[in-house]
């Protein structure tokens, strides 16, 4: 049996596959583990669908479900492994690629709290609301965590931001 | 600074994708279907068993090695329904696979988001009546194999039965569902059967033709089909109906039949009733379902749901007995329930026709608690934290974790509304200490 939430979820997923396989790999920094979590939290949120009451919640119940997936996986390795050959396929039309890749790879120096938010607000572009909605917290928690984050950030790049 | 931080989003972009994300999607779909298929072979244990035995007789009687395997699943889909969104048919289907027989089995399943009392009613009853054709047809089969061997046939020559069991929806409304659960034999169309099913979304009873059609529902059939019989041999010379039989037929309000998609009632005679065998079954419409008022008010009639306090006695696949009130009760349940004898459990059941006893709910007493809201807060984090009052007096501050569920009747909570919680094997002391995960009040 596959109901019409099932349906809709599954049509979601493939619609938003590179939206969350690159979430995924804004965490973990290499293909082998995002693509697991993409896979894992994709049969994780099917298997636990139906604990999922209203489908309007749906699109952030998964985001939810994949940054915890992405926390557990970097948990587990203890250590980020970077896929080296992503610095070569970025695009010239970046200025300050170095630099913007040095920032990107700072965030991995920050405590998980404060690297989601700034991932989501950064570097997926949400909205303030669409962030506090996913993490289930309200909208002035997420803006205290992005100011203390960046400022963490500033510290960690030697003031360089 | 703000500036650097936003040109992420580029990077972002620039993330090259590896081809096999849809190979990894598509797996972990699968994978979780093929652990739900697993589940449902589970739950057919009933139906396996009743084979095997009668496989395990049959080895008895030719020393043959009989291995009775059961292949489930070929596919798992949906079809989209004709109605509204609120309760939509959905089906499993799978396939079963003995010694003597092949059912390819594609059961419905109703689904009604505001009234689940109703919807376990109506799926118990489609569950029980599809496994009762399904057990009925391989007692069917295997005689037939038996009798098959007993006159010279040959165990190689002998070709497996193929039984199969599927549905078709007529009709849905707000009011009423409206289908038909058939079989059919690739052996003898003798075995073929229709169950027809017009069923009230409100209150799960069936609807008969006297809801429909009237009170005088008998003479208005009557006159209508004689009429239509009549129009039809004129326009048809081949078609011939025994018009003496019909009048002297009981018209039985129970009598099969079902609603056509624009809402025409139609009235079915199988094979035979009416008609010469070569000319099948027979319809007539004989009025609308546009003209029939339901109720407004939603009210299950003749059923009571009761909750009770009971203790488990023993469990089969399809009946649970329980002590209530210090008498044994013995529910029919589509669930098998594997609790230790004498435990503590809450239940909800109806009396379905005034006598049958089913079974909609039922948990592990400890599992479960009532409380009265007194305080409702959401804590630093944005969680709702439920601080409340059980019958005996303790306090507790819940919210929602995976595995516990509040329950409440409606949309929202307020203080002074009374709540039931129930939970999975977490002890009292994390009751009262629970990380929140989610909230839903339904």
């Amino acid at each position: 049996m596959i109901t019409q939430l099932e349906e809709e979820f599954i049509c979601m997923v493939k619609k938003n596959k590179e939206d969350y396989y690159k979430l995924a790999y804004s965490y973990v920094k290499n293909e082998q583990d995002a693509l697991d979590i993409v896979g894992e939290s994709t049969y994780k949120a099917l298997n636990s669908l139906n604990k999922l009451r209203e489908k309007k919640y749906m699109k952030t119940w998964f985001y939810r479900i994949l940054i915890n997936e992405s926390i557990a996986i970097i948990r587990k390795n203890k250590t980020i492994i970077y896929d080296t050959q992503f610095i070569e396929t970025i695009s010239e039309n970046i200025t300050d690629k170095e630099e913007i890749l040095d920032l990107y790879n700072s965030l991995d120096k920050l405590s998980e709290k404060y690297k989601t938010v700034i991932i989501l607000k950064y570097v997926k572009a949400m909205e303030i609301n669409e962030i506090a909605d996913i993490l289930k917290i309200n909208s002035n928690t997420v803006k205290t965590r992005l100011k203390r984050g960046i400022d963490k950030l500033k510290f960690i790049m030697g003031g360089d931001l | 600074m703000d500036k650097k931080l936003n040109e992420l989003t580029k990077l972002h972009n620039e993330i090259r994708v590896p081809k096999e994300l849809d190979n990894v999607i598509d797996n972990a779909i699968n994978r979780e279907r093929d652990n739900r298929v697993i589940t449902m072979k589970k739950t057919n244990n009933k139906l396996l068993k009743t084979v095997s035995t009668i496989a395990a007789s049959l080895v008895l009687v030719l020393g043959l090695t009989v291995n009775s395997s059961f292949v489930f699943a070929q596919g798992i889909y949906k079809i989209p329904l004709i109605g509204e969104l609120a309760k939509m048919i959905t089906f499993r289907q799978y396939t079963i696979e003995n010694e003597t027989s092949i059912g390819k089995v594609t059961i419905p399943n109703v689904e009604i988001s505001d009234n689940k009392v109703v919807e376990s009613l109506i799926n118990n009853t489609i569950n029980k009546k599809v496994n009762e054709i399904l057990e009925e047809q391989a007692i069917l089969d295997a005689e037939y194999k038996k009798a098959y061997l007993e006159t010279g046939g040959k165990e190689k020559d002998f070709r497996k039965i193929e039984t199969t069991v599927d549905y078709k929806l007529h009709y849905t409304s707000d009011n009423v569902i409206s289908f038909q659960i058939f079989k059919y034999q690739t052996l003898a169309s003798a075995y073929n059967e229709n169950y027809f099913y017009n069923i009230n979304l409100k209150t799960g009873n069936n609807i008969t033709l006297k809801n429909v059609l009237g009170e005088n529902y008998v003479s208005l059939i009557k006159e209508s089909v004689e009429k239509q019989m009549i129009s039809r041999m004129k326009e048809d010379s081949n078609l011939k109906y025994n018009i003496d039989d019909f009048k002297q037929m009981e018209i039985d309000e129970n009598r099969n039949y079902y609603v056509q998609e624009n809402g025409d009632i139609v009235i079915v005679f199988a094979k035979y009733e009416v008609a010469c065998g070569a000319m099948g079954q027979q319809e007539f419409v004989v009025g609308s379902i546009n003209n029939v008022r339901f109720p407004d008010e939603v009210t299950i009639i003749g059923e009571e749901i009761f909750s009770a306090d009971a203790k488990f006695v023993s469990s089969t696949a399809n009946t649970i007995t329980l002590i209530i009130n210090e008498e044994e009760l013995t529910f029919e349940t589509f669930d098998k329930f594997d609790y230790g004898k004498g435990e503590l459990l809450k239940v909800k059941y109806v009396l379905e026709d005034g006598k049958k006893l089913v079974m909609l709910q039922c948990y592990p007493a400890s599992n479960r608690i009532d409380l009265t809201v007194e305080k409702l807060s959401i804590n630093e984090e944005g969680k709702i934290i439920i601080e409340g009052k059980s019958s005996d007096g303790t306090k507790y501050t819940t919210s929602i974790d995976e595995g516990i569920k509040v329950c409440s009747h409606k949309e929202s909570l307020e203080i002074g509304d009374r709540i039931e919680i129930y939970y999975d094997s977490i002890t009292d002391d994390k009751v009262k200490n629970i990380v929140p995960y989610t909230i839903n009040l339904k």
